[in-house]
C-alpha cells in the first residue's frame, strides 16, 4: 500500500460558459496505473487539464503528494513533479529532438536530488538519441509520441498524465510504448494516469480504471474489468 | 565609372539596411514572444542616444558609453513591461494605444526636462574610398554590428537555454507552461532584450544625428514598417528579410529620384508586400515550410 | 414629434433617455446663448474646439462601435482640406465654387478611401495590420506635401507650398452668408453641426445596420456567417469615417484660411486616437464631449507653454488605457445611467408589452410566424425516399499542412431529414461542417445545395442561400441583447415587418420571451445555447448544421433540447448533428453518418449501425 499521490475531491471545471466536469472525485496511489475511460465529450481532457492546471476548478480540491494543489499555476503543479503528455503530443514542431528533450528539463524541478534523465529516454526511446537533431514536426506520429513522453519524464517526475496516447499511432507503436511505460512503472515506481479509448492499450496498461460520462464518474473499474472487451464496450462504443 | 556606382549603391544598401535592421530588431523580438506592438519603440532609442550623449561628455570612453546605453534602456524596459505592458498581454491593439501614450509621455518629457537638445557626439572621422567617392566607415560599421547583432540573437535563440525555451515558447506557450516554463520571466526578458537592442541602436546613431526629443519618431515609423513586413513567427528571418528587401526597394529609388521618392516608395512596397503576404516575410516562409515539409513516415 | 423620437431614441425605447435629453437640451441652450456675451475671439475659439469633432466621432464610429483602429483620420483631413484649397484658387470663392470645392474635397476623400478600404478590408490581413496600414497612409502622404515646396509643385494655379502648405483659402460662401473666420455663422455651423451630426450617427449606430456594425467589432466571422457581407460593410464605415475627417478638414480651413503638412503629421494623427480613448470611444456622445474639451485643454496648455499640451495627452491616454479603458466619460455616463436604472428597466417592460399587442395581435400563435416566413418547409410526413435532396456533398476533399483532414467524402441529405454526425476524435466532422458553411474552401470536390454548386461560394453567400450552422462554442453577441442578436441574424435580406413575430416565435420555444431586452451574456450557459439555435434558426434556413448542440448540459437540458430539435424537424427544416451523447443520439436520430480518419465509414438507421460490428471496433481503437 502506497500513499495517496493524487487526490481529487468534486471538481467543476468549465471550458467556455458550461460546466463540463459536473463532480469528479478520485484517488490514487503512488505507484499505480489508472486509466480514464469514456466516450468523445465526457471530460476527459477535461480532467487531465484540471489535473495539471491549464483549467482552472471551479470548484473542488486537488492534492499532489498530499499538498494542497488547487489554485496552484500550472507550471508550478508541474514542477513539483506532475509530467504531462496532452492529446496530439504538442511537441514543438520547430524545435529539434534535442531541444524538446531540454524543455523538459523543468518538469520536477522543485524536488530536492532530483536527477535528469536522459540515459533512461534513450534507454526506453532509442531513436531519440538517434534523430536528436531532426526537427520535432518531421517525426512520424509514434516518434512525436515517444518524444512528448520523454519530455514529460526527463525530469523524473512522480505522476505521468497521458492524454490518449494511442490516437493517430500504428498498432505495433502503441505495443512498444505501452510495455516502456509498463517497465518504468515498475522500476522507477512512475504513477501513471491516462486518458485512452483504445482497449487493447487499456487492457495491457491499465490495473484499474474510471469510467466517465457526461463530465461525472459513472464506474469504477477493477483490475479484470479494464481487460474485459465486452464490459468496456458499453462505455466506450456507439 | 562602374566601380563608382556599384561602390555608392553598395554603401547605400548597407546603410540603408543597417538602419531599418538596428530600428527593428528590438520590436520584432517584443513582437514574437509578446505578440504586441510597442510604440514607444523609438521614444526608447532616443533614450539610448540621450544616455550615450550624457555618458560621453561626463568623460566615458566611447565604447562605454554604449555599454551604459544599453544597461539603462533594459533596466527602463523591464520597468515598463511588468507596470504597464503586461497588463495588455495578447491585446495588441491596446498596447499600441498604451505605449503610444508612453512615446508622448517620454518624448514631451524630455523636451521640457532637458531641453530642445542634447550635446552631439562627434562622428568618429574613419574614411574609405571606393573609385572617386569617399564613405564614412563608422556607418559601413553600423552594417556590421547590425549583422553580429543579429549572430548574436541567433546564438540566443539556438544555443542558450533561456533562447530554446523562449522559441518554445513562441511556438505552444500553454505548452510551454504545463512543462514547467517560466513564459511569463520570458516575457520579461523578451522587452527587456528588446528595449536593450532599441538602446543600442539611439547610441550607435547618435554621432550620426543631432539629439532632439523627438528623433525616435522618424525610427518608430521605420521600426514599425519593417516589423509588420517582417512578421513575429521567426523574428530573425522577419528582420534580416524585410530589412534587406525594403532596402533593395529603397536604395535604387533614394539614388536616383531622390530621399522623398525613395521613402514612398519603401511605403508603398510594405503596403503591397503586407497585402500578399499577411502574416510578414517570415510567416510566409514558416508557413511554406510546414505545408511542404511532410512528417516522415516510419 | 415622432421623427424626433426616431432620431432621438435608443433602439428598443419609444421613449427618448431623459438624461441624453437633459444633457441635449442644456447644450443646445448653452451654444445658442453663449455668442450673446462672448468676443469674437472667444467664438472664433470655440469654432476651433469643435471643429475636430466629426472627425472624433468618425473615428467613434469606425473604431469605437466597428473595431478597426485607423491613424488614417488626418490624411483624409488633409485631403479635403488640401482639394477644397486648390479647388477654389483655381475656380475662385463665389458660391456655387466653394460648393462645388466641398464636393470636390469630398469627393476625393470618398475615392481614396474606398480604395484603400478595398485594398485593406478585402485583404484578408489581420485586425491589427490595418491600423499600420493607415499608418504607412498617412506617412506617404505627409512625406509626399512635405516635399512640394517650389514652383513646380503645383495643380492650376495653386501651389502645394511644401512645408509652408498652401494660405488664404476662401471659405464657404453660401449667398451672402460667409463662414469665415469670427462670423456667427461659422460658428453655428460647428457647434451645431456637430451636434446634429452626432445625431445623425447616432441614429446609424442605433439602428438594425448599427447592431450589424457592433456584430462585426464583437465577432467578425460569426457576423458572416450570418449572412452579412462583411468585407462591403467595413468598407463602407471606412468611407464614411473618412467623410466625417474631410468635414473636420474643411471647416479647419475655412476657419484658419490655411492648411499644411503638419496637420497630416505622426503628431496630429495622435489627436483623434486621444480624443476618442479619452472620451470612451464606444460612445459618440463622450466622444464629442472629450474632444472638445481636450481641444480646449491643449489650446489652452499651448498658449501657456507649448510642449504640456502633448505631455498631457501622452498621460491622459496611458492612464485611461491603464485604469479606465472603457474611457472617462464614457465610465461617468454609465455610472451615473446606473443611478436612474431601476426607471429605465420599468420603461422597457411596459414596451415589450405594448409591442406585443399593438404591433402583432397574433404573436402568440406559432402558425401564423411559420406562414409569414420565405421558406416553404417541406413536411415531416413524406417518406424520406421519396423527398427530394437537399444537400448533395460529391469528393470532397480538404488537407492542412499536408494532414488530409477529409478526404473524399460524399454524402447525400434530403429534406426534412436528421442526420446525425457521429465518429471518435480528428474523425473530421467538424471539418466537414465548416466546409459545408464555407469557413474553409474544399480542395477538390463538389457541394450541390439546393440545386445550386455552393463550393465557389463564400461563407455568407451560403448563409443567404439557406444554410446555416451553431458551432460547438457559444459565439452569441454578449454586449447585445437578445433582440439585437436575432434581428442581426434576421436582417440580412429579412423582412422588416415580420420581425416581430420571428423574435417572440424564437424566444418562445425555448420559453426565453421576457428575455428579450436583456444582456447576452447574463444568460445561463444552456440559454446561451439555445440562443445560438436561435441565432442559426433566425437566418431561416433550409438546412441547420448543430455541432455539439448539448456540450455542458445537464441530462434534463438535454432532453428538452432533443424535443425541441424533434419539433423542428416536424416542421419539416433539414438538420445534421454532430453529437457524442449517446442519449441525446437515440432521441432524435433517423440516419446516422460514421466518419473516421477523415472518410465516410459507414452509413444508415440507427439501429443497425449500433449493432454494427466494425463501428465499434474503430471507437475501441482497433482499427
Amino acid at each position: 500500500m502506497g500513499s495517496k499521490i493524487l487526490e481529487i475531491s468534486d471538481i467543476y471545471s468549465s471550458y467556455g460558459s458550461g460546466d463540463v466536469l459536473q463532480g469528479v472525485s478520485l484517488s490514487i496511489e503512488e505507484g499505480e496505473i489508472v486509466a480514464v475511460i469514456g466516450r468523445n465529450g465526457v471530460g476527459k481532457t477535461t480532467l487531465m487539464k484540471t489535473v495539471i492546471g491549464i483549467i482552472p476548478a471551479r470548484a473542488g480540491r486537488i492534492r499532489f503528494a498530499g499538498d494542497e494543489v488547487t489554485t496552484l499555476a500550472a507550471r508550478k503543479r508541474s514542477m513539483k513533479g506532475i509530467g504531462y503528455v496532452p492529446q496530439g503530443r504538442q511537441i514543438f514542431p520547430e524545435l529539434t529532438v534535442d531541444e524538446n528533450l531540454l524543455t523538459g528539463e523543468q518538469v520536477n524541478s522543485l524536488s530536492k536530488n532530483r536527477q535528469l534523465r536522459y540515459d533512461l529516454i534513450y534507454a526506453h526511446f532509442p531513436i531519440l538519441k538517434e534523430r536528436r537533431h531532426q526537427l520535432g514536426g518531421t517525426l512520424s506520429g509514434g516518434q512525436q509520441q515517444m518524444l512528448a513522453i520523454g519530455r514529460a519524464l526527463v525530469g523524473g517526475p512522480r505522476l505521468l498524465l497521458l492524454d490518449e496516447p494511442s490516437a493517430g499511432i500504428q498498432p505495433t507503436i502503441i505495443r512498444e510504448i505501452g510495455t516502456s511505460l509498463m517497465e518504468l512503472n515498475k522500476t522507477e515506481k512512475l504513477t501513471i494516469l491516462f486518458v485512452e479509448q483504445n482497449v487493447g492499450l487499456i487492457g495491457t496498461l491499465a490495473q484499474r480504471g474510471y469510467a466517465m460520462d457526461k463530465g461525472r464518474i459513472v464506474t469504477e473499474l477493477e483490475g479484470n474489468q479494464v481487460r474485459d472487451r465486452e464490459f468496456l464496450i458499453k462505455y466506450l462504443a456507439v | 565609372m562602374i566601380i563608382n556606382l556599384v561602390g555608392n549603391l553598395l554603401y547605400q544598401f548597407a546603410d540603408n539596411m543597417a538602419f531599418l535592421l538596428l530600428s527593428a530588431l528590438g520590436l520584432i523580438i517584443i513582437l514574437g514572444v509578446l505578440n504586441i506592438i510597442n510604440l514607444a519603440h523609438g521614444e526608447l532609442i532616443m533614450i539610448g542616444a540621450y544616455v550615450a550623449s550624457m555618458s560621453y561628455y561626463a568623460g566615458f570612453p566611447l565604447w562605454l558609453c554604449f555599454v551604459l546605453s544599453v544597461v539603462t534602456v533594459s533596466l527602463f524596459g523591464v520597468f515598463l513591461e511588468r507596470f504597464v505592458i503586461n497588463r495588455f498581454s495578447e491585446n495588441r491593439i491596446g498596447a499600441m494605444v498604451a505605449t503610444w501614450g508612453i512615446s508622448l509621455i517620454i518624448s514631451q518629457g524630455t523636451l521640457i526636462v532637458l531641453g530642445p537638445s542634447m550635446r552631439p557626439i562627434p562622428l568618429p572621422p574613419w574614411k574609405f574610398s571606393i573609385g572617386a567617392y569617399s564613405y564614412s566607415g563608422y556607418r559601413v560599421l553600423l552594417f556590421v554590428v547590425a549583422l553580429i547583432l543579429v549572430f548574436v540573437l541567433w546564438l540566443y535563440f539556438y544555443k542558450v537555454r533561456a533562447g530554446i525555451f523562449t522559441r518554445a515558447t513562441m511556438q505552444d506557450e500553454e505548452m510551454a507552461k504545463s512543462i514547467g516554463i517560466n513564459t511569463v520571466g520570458i516575457g520579461t526578458l523578451a522587452f527587456a532584450v528588446g528595449a536593450g537592442f532599441a538602446g543600442l541602436t539611439g547610441a550607435l546613431y547618435a554621432p550620426t544625428m543631432s539629439l532632439v526629443p523627438l528623433m525616435g519618431t522618424v525610427f518608430t515609423a521605420m521600426a514599425f514598417i519593417t516589423v509588420v513586413v517582417g512578421g513575429g513567427a521567426n523574428p530573425i528571418v522577419g528582420a534580416l528579410g524585410s530589412s534587406a528587401l525594403l532596402a533593395l526597394v529603397a536604395t535604387p529609388l533614394t539614388t536616383s529620384f531622390g530621399t522623398f521618392i525613395g521613402r514612398v516608395g519603401l511605403l508603398i512596397a510594405a503596403l503591397l508586400i503586407i497585402r500578399v503576404m499577411p502574416n510578414g516575410i517570415s510567416g510566409f516562409v514558416m508557413d511554406f515550410r510546414s505545408r511542404h515539409i511532410r512528417t516522415v513516415k516510419e | 414629434m415622432s421623427f424626433f423620437y426616431k432620431i432621438l431614441a435608443q433602439q428598443g425605447e419609444s421613449k427618448v433617455s431623459r438624461p441624453f435629453m437633459v444633457i441635449l437640451g442644456f447644450g443646445l441652450a448653452l451654444v445658442l446663448i453663449y455668442p450673446a456675451f462672448a468676443s469674437r475671439f472667444a467664438i472664433t475659439n470655440i469654432v476651433f474646439f469643435f471643429l475636430f469633432v466629426p472627425m472624433a466621432l468618425g473615428l467613434s464610429l469606425l473604431w469605437g462601435h466597428c473595431g478597426t483602429l485607423s491613424f488614417g483620420q488626418v490624411a483624409f483631413f488633409g485631403i479635403t482640406g488640401y482639394v477644397y484649397a486648390i479647388f477654389t484658387i483655381n475656380f475662385g470663392d463665389s458660391t456655387g465654387m466653394t460648393i462645388l470645392g466641398v464636393l470636390a474635397g469630398l469627393a476625393a476623400t470618398a475615392i481614396v478611401a474606398a480604395f484603400f478600404g478595398y485594398f485593406v478590408f478585402y485583404g484578408q490581413v489581420s485586425a491589427w495590420i490595418i491600423p499600420v496600414l493607415t499608418l504607412a497612409l498617412t506617412l506617404i502622404l505627409e512625406l509626399f506635401l512635405g516635399q512640394t515646396a517650389g514652383y513646380e509643385w503645383r495643380v492650376g494655379r495653386a501651389l502645394l507650398g511644401g512645408f509652408n502648405g498652401i494660405n488664404n483659402i476662401a471659405p464657404l460662401k453660401l449667398g451672402s452668408v460667409k463662414f469665415a473666420s469670427g462670423t456667427l455663422s461659422l460658428y453655428y455651423f460647428s457647434v451645431l453641426g456637430s451636434i446634429i451630426l452626432l445625431l445623425l450617427v447616432r441614429k446609424l449606430v442605433n439602428s438594425r445596420r448599427g447592431a450589424v456594425i457592433v456584430a462585426i467589432r464583437e465577432d467578425t466571422e460569426r457576423t458572416r456567417m450570418l449572412g452579412h457581407n462583411v468585407n462591403f460593410i467595413q468598407v463602407v464605415v471606412f468611407v464614411i469615417s473618412a467623410l466625417l475627417a474631410g468635414l473636420s478638414g474643411l471647416i479647419y480651413v475655412w476657419w484658419g484660411n490655411f492648411i499644411d503638412p503638419s496637420s497630416v503629421g505622426m503628431l496630429s494623427a495622435t489627436v483623434p486616437v486621444v480624443y476618442t480613448v479619452v472620451g470612451g470611444k464606444e460612445s459618440l456622445l463622450a466622444t464629442m464631449l472629450s474632444t472638445a474639451s481636450l481641444a480646449f485643454v491643449g489650446d489652452f496648455l499651448s498658449a501657456h507653454g507649448g510642449w504640456y499640451a502633448i505631455l498631457v495627452n501622452g498621460v491622459l491616454l496611458l492612464g485611461v488605457m491603464l485604469f479606465c479603458p472603457r474611457g472617462i466619460f464614457l465610465t461617468i455616463g454609465e455610472q451615473l445611467r446606473r443611478a436612474f436604472s431601476t426607471k429605465m428597466n420599468t420603461m422597457r417592460d411596459r414596451i415589450i408589452l405594448e409591442t406585443a399587442s399593438i404591433d402583432s395581435p397574433d404573436a402568440v400563435s406559432n402558425e401564423s410566424a411559420a406562414s409569414s416566413r420565405e421558406v416553404v418547409w417541406v413536411s415531416g410526413t413524406m417518406k424520406r425516399e421519396d423527398r427530394p435532396v437537399l444537400l448533395e456533398v460529391k469528393n470532397i476533399s480538404k488537407s492542412f499542412g499536408g494532414i488530409n483532414a477529409i478526404s473524399d467524402v460524399s454524402l447525400t441529405v434530403r429534406e426534412g431529414e436528421l442526420r446525425c454526425l457521429i465518429g471518435p476524435n480528428g474523425a473530421g466532422k467538424s471539418t466537414l461542417f465548416n466546409l459545408i458553411i464555407g469557413r474553409f474552401l474544399s480542395d477538390s470536390g463538389s457541394m450541390v445545395f439546393h440545386g445550386k454548386e455552393i463550393s465557389p461560394l463564400p461563407a455568407y453567400l451560403r448563409v443567404r442561400q439557406g444554410i446555416s450552422i451553431k458551432f460547438q462554442t457559444t459565439r452569441i453577441y454578449s454586449g447585445l441583447t437578445l433582440a439585437e442578436n436575432l434581428d442581426i441574424a434576421y436582417r440580412a435580406d429579412g423582412d422588416v415587418n415580420n420581425e416581430a413575430h420571428m423574435r417572440y416565435w424564437m424566444l418562445s420555444m425555448f420559453g426565453m420571451e421576457s428575455y428579450l431586452y436583456k444582456l447576452a451574456g447574463n444568460l445561463t450557459h444552456v440559454q446561451k445555447q439555445w440562443l445560438e439555435i436561435s441565432l442559426a434558426l433566425a437566418t431561416r434556413p433550409r438546412l441547420l448544421l448543430l455541432d455539439e448542440p448539448t456540450a455542458g448540459m445537464t441530462p434534463e437540458e438535454t432532453r428538452q433540447t432533443a424535443e425541441l430539435i424533434k419539433k423542428l424537424t416536424e416542421k419539416g427544416l433539414t438538420i445534421i448533428v454532430i453529437e457524442h451523447d449517446m442519449e441525446f443520439i437515440r432521441q432524435i436520430a433517423d440516419q446516422v453518418t460514421v466518419l473516421h480518419q477523415g472518410r465516410v465509414f459507414a452509413e444508415g438507421p440507427l439501429s443497425w449501425i449500433e449493432d454494427h460490428k466494425e463501428v465499434r471496433r474503430i471507437y475501441l481503437g482497433e482499427q
